[in-house]
């Protein structure tokens, strides 16, 4: 299954935090409908990506469903355009890892 | 304790002056216009004309600080502005130059390419203020022709920054950008003023020992601690502040009641670039300085 952020979103600004928690739930609602299904995130058309809203999107899907589940199931693709995008997913993902931080980043993010 | 506002008619005018001499991108010109917001914030339901009799000079870029707090006054104490035409033209006519005051007539007369113009944008507003930065900020013939790579880094660096006013600064205000080319100086600044809470307030929920003031809040900021900690400035300001170190240029910061200047960093007066305003500003202003003649392509 293939989910395009440029259709979430109707831009190619992907920089907000509320950027981030509309794809989260675009993907969430997808992932727990289809079980174990692969979902393609597709950044054809985004520009530009911040690490705002990888926290708000990936960020929140490994907080919900682990790390295993996302590295399995969810991949982002498409994203050769977007400047660093690469390395602003990996600071994510070590957000993440560092779970002190990410949870009270969590916490304000679903007050 | 309740503090009494001075009612007026709205038709009334109260005068009250912008300043007391030439208004610049420093402590001193940040402290001016925060004098003036703090006497008009004494009236209320009335028109503030505002006066240039004792002003020599305002940097155009300082419009969007300015803008700001107008903005502000004009919400939270009913407050309409005036200006002399006249005056303005005379002494300060940029701010007719960079949109700051509307033009109704020799549109020409006034326009000027030094100058970046004011504008507002609701923190959703985020493909307009992309467009902005492309087309005004990085496309304004005075910004040192840059590799395409190079101005896409900063756009995603002042991307970072802009996310995290719409994240941290819990406001749903406008934020207000202007920028103005000084080619004696060989600068550009480029400056962004929002109406949020501030550094201070997110920072010190996040490191209390560590964190006691504006000025450290800025400090931690600058050094790139948000980078993991999701704080206000994020990694944007760090890598903003060392792209314009390595390139002759500079960064200042206004938040709370403190001022921070990577100038005066090392300085006998402000070892730590840090100065106070001596009063509480409750939003935060970030200046950027370009070196016009900078030919430096290094990456950010």
């Amino acid at each position: 299954m293939k989910i395009s952020v440029h259709d979430i979103l109707n831009s190619g600004n992907a920089s907000l935090h509320a950027d981030g928690i509309q794809v989260f739930n675009a993907i969430k609602n997808s992932f727990d409908a289809n079980g174990s299904e692969q979902i393609e995130v597709d950044f054809t058309n985004i520009k530009r990506c911040s690490t705002l809203f990888l926290n708000a999107s990936f960020g929140n899907l490994l907080a919900e469903y682990g790390e295993e589940s996302v590295k399995k199931y969810i991949h982002p693709s498409s994203y050769a355009e977007i400047l660093n995008f690469m390395y602003k997913f990996q600071d994510m993902w070590d957000n993440f890892i560092n779970k002190d931080n990410y949870q009270a980043y969590r916490e304000e993010a679903f007050a | 304790m309740l503090v009494s506002k001075t009612k007026f008619d709205l038709n009334e005018e109260v005068k009250i002056y912008l300043g007391q001499d030439n208004i610049y991108t420093d402590v001193s010109g940040i402290r001016q216009i925060i004098a003036f917001y703090n006497e008009c914030k004494a009236y209320s339901d009335c028109t503030i004309n505002i006066k240039l009799d004792n002003t020599q000079w305002i940097d155009g870029n300082l419009c969007a600080f300015l803008g700001a707090l107008v903005y502000r006054l004009s919400i939270e104490h009913n407050l309409k502005f005036s200006m002399d035409a006249k005056q303005v033209s005379a002494k300060c006519n940029i701010l007719f130059a960079n949109d700051f005051l509307p033009i109704t007539q020799n549109e020409n007369y006034y326009r000027t390419k030094s100058c970046l113009p004011f504008r507002g944008f609701f923190p959703k507003q985020k493909d307009e203020f992309y467009n902005y930065l492309e087309n005004d900020l990085f496309a304004h013939s005075a910004m040192p022709k840059l590799s395409l790579e190079v101005q896409e880094q900063l756009i995603d660096n002042l991307s970072e920054v802009y996310g995290n006013i719409d994240k941290h600064a819990e406001t749903e205000l406008p934020f207000f950008v202007c920028g103005q080319h000084y080619p004696s100086k060989n600068a550009l600044h480029f400056t962004i003023s929002d109406l949020g809470v501030g550094f201070f307030k997110k920072i010190n929920a996040q490191k209390p020992l560590e964190i006691k003031c504006c000025g450290d809040s800025i400090l931690w900021a600058v050094a790139g601690n948000s980078t993991k900690q999701d704080a206000p400035g994020g990694s944007g300001l760090r890598n903003l502040n060392n792209y314009l170190q390595d390139n002759n240029g500079a960064m200042q910061i206004y938040t709370g009641d403190a001022g921070w200047c990577s100038k005066t960093v090392n300085s006998v007066l402000y070892p730590d670039g840090v100065s106070s305003l001596r009063n509480n500003y409750l939003g935060s202003t970030i200046n950027l300085e370009f070196n016009t003649k900078n030919l430096n392509f290094r990456s950010v």
